[in-house]
């Protein structure tokens, strides 16, 4: 998993007077599932069709297996897959029809696989239904097909369980996790679904306003997204000042409803509570919270300014 | 690019415009024959030489029709239900997606013209013979004319479709640059010589210039009558009709492309 298959630099899109993508960079290697997360609007959608050659970069570059010339984008995208935004689809055809046109659009030569594809997403059976009769998870289905066509190496899916009913977000999610498996396809997928994301993403992009927020990987998220203990004292802000001055202790911020919360050094909660308590602050309840991704997504894009106090921010609200 | 015209194709098939359009341009061009055998036709010695260049002047619209409503539907279409978008996602470059779809659009017009100019001159000269009305040549020359205009304002269309994405500014804009000019003309009051000098201009002008036959005298020839017409094209207004349509063509298809190749597709 070391070859890196999709690399964005310097990213930048203006639609008139509004900045759609900001200076976003980063890579993606073979074998990753990548997430991309953000609110409506973040910007997302926009990265993809990039990617896709539907919008052109204002400034910044987009590389594919390390080709950067409209030739070799093109070239690269003939191994890779697209799911963008609502499924296209000729709404007068059916199913069928609408792969067997993508197939030629595509150049495969092998028109067996639309059977295949479309018994893998659960629309073997629409027979003579037109798609424009087809409700919005079937379409999205039929763009999973159409996705899955050519056997790519790489999948890139905007939204691709939205509609879905829940056993159908399972199916997707397992023939994803298969196909990342098995075939050794490297993912791209943004979703709203956070929960959903979580359960298959080895690494997550967190987008806001155009702006790359965060890169973590599954890993590091999963510890940023561990718990931290929360004191609720009679005196805030000696307490704060306290945890920094005597103990040291800088990796903490001060929640809306004055509680601190402490990121570290909760395993030794018994100093916490002696050294407070020794320098005047009875601590009135102290507790472990355990975070979860939807809240450090909701941290990272809710409050851009929701940084760790530092002691002189505290000093001077006192 | 090959995958693009095959798709286009399959679609072509599946599409019920493109036939309830072959059908009224044809039911058309049907009553338009009826219409001109029984004015200009009936009590003549006919021949092939003779009905073609009679019918021809009458067939503008049709050809028109044929030129406008395909290369628009093309071109334009699939902006409206994004299916275009596929093939550049799917790793066609631009040029092909345009150029392909150009191809398509203008090779179906032009079949269909000629399926229209065949019966125009393979039936009557079937039934009747060639004659010695107007030479097979003049004939031949002038619908080679007729077939770059064509392909001139199909070009147009499909710049206007793709600039647009929408295949009905591209059929609004077609059928506008067909009629406006014989509009101008006729307000204006041009006299014949100076709408001739001026024909190289417009696709419309151009055509109705080399489908009319206007002299013509009476000779009597194997026992017969014989309408013999008399107009010819000259070959200094011929080659400036076919070098401004192919010139025309290639600016339209490079403007149309310049702008799709760097628009924003949504």
């Amino acid at each position: 998993m070391d070859k890196t298959v999709i690399s964005v630099k310097e990213l930048t899109k203006q639609f008139m007077k509004q900045k759609a993508v900001d200076n976003v960079s980063f890579s993606i290697k073979e074998g990753m599932i990548c997430g991309l997360i953000g609110p409506n609007g973040a910007g997302k959608t926009t990265i993809m069709k990039i990617l896709g050659g539907l919008v052109l970069p204002t400034q910044g570059s987009i590389q594919l297996y390390g080709g950067f010339s409209e030739k070799e984008l093109a070239h690269a995208r003939s191994r890779m897959s697209f799911m963008i935004e609502t499924p296209y689809a000729k709404a007068k055809m059916t199913a069928k029809e609408n792969l067997t046109k993508q197939c030629l659009q595509k150049g495969v030569p092998d028109l067996k696989r639309i059977d295949e594809v479309l018994e893998i997403v659960g629309l073997g059976d629409t027979g003579k239904k037109k798609v424009g009769n087809f409700s919005l998870g079937m379409r999205q289905r039929l763009g999973i097909a159409g996705a899955l066509l050519t056997k790519p190496e790489i999948m890139v899916l905007d939204e691709p369980v939205n509609g879905l009913d829940p056993e159908g977000i399972v199916e997707v999610r397992e023939l994803l996790l298969r196909l990342n498996r098995d075939n050794h396809i490297t993912i791209l997928i943004s979703s709203h679904i956070l929960a959903e994301l979580s359960q298959m993403c080895t690494d997550y992009m967190f987008i806001n306003k155009g702006k790359m927020v965060s890169f973590r990987s599954a890993e590091e998220l999963r510890k940023e997204c561990s718990d931290y203990f929360c004191i609720h004292t009679d005196n805030d802000s000696l307490a704060a000042a306290v945890l920094s001055e005597k103990m040291g202790i800088t990796t903490f911020d001060t929640a809306d409803d004055g509680s601190i919360r402490l990121f570290d050094n909760f395993d030794d909660i018994r100093t916490v509570s002696k050294t407070l308590y020794e320098n005047g602050v009875i601590p009135l309840t102290m507790y472990v919270h355990e975070a979860n991704l939807e809240q450090y997504y909701m941290n990272m894009v809710g409050d851009q300014n929701a940084e760790h106090y530092k002691i002189s921010d505290i000093h001077n609200e006192a | 690019m090959l995958n693009i015209i095959r798709s286009q194709i399959y679609i072509m098939k599946r599409d019920i415009y493109y036939l309830w359009a072959t059908g009224i341009v044809f039911l058309y061009f049907g009553a338009v024959s009826i219409e001109t055998f029984d004015s200009y036709l009936a009590g003549q010695d006919l021949s092939g030489s003779f009905i073609t260049p009679v019918i021809t002047a009458d067939m503008t619209y049709v050809f028109l029709m044929f030129a406008v409503l395909f290369s628009s539907r093309i071109a334009g279409w699939d902006f409206t239900d994004k299916t275009l978008n596929y093939e550049i996602i799917y790793g066609h470059k631009r040029s092909s997606v345009y150029f392909g779809r150009a191809i398509v659009g203008i090779g179906t017009g032009l079949i269909r013209s000629a399926a229209v100019a065949a019966l125009i001159v393979i039936l009557p000269t079937a039934a009747f013979g060639w004659g010695w009305s107007v030479p097979v040549s003049e004939i031949v020359l002038r619908y080679s004319i007729i077939a770059l205009e064509l392909i001139r304002l199909m070009a147009f269309v499909i710049m206007v479709s793709t600039i647009a994405r929408s295949n009905v500014a591209g059929a609004f804009a077609g059928f506008a640059a067909f009629f406006i000019p014989v509009i101008v003309t006729a307000m204006l009051n041009l006299e014949e010589e100076k709408v001739k000098s001026i024909s190289f201009l417009s696709s419309c002008l151009s055509i109705s210039e080399v489908s009319s036959f206007e002299n013509y005298t009476t000779d009597y020839i194997l026992g017969k009558d014989v309408t013999i017409f008399l107009d010819r094209l000259e070959p200094q207004f011929s080659s400036l009709l076919a070098v401004t349509a192919i010139l025309f063509t290639a600016v339209y298809l490079l403007i149309g492309y310049a702008v799709f190749r760097k628009a924003d597709i949504h």
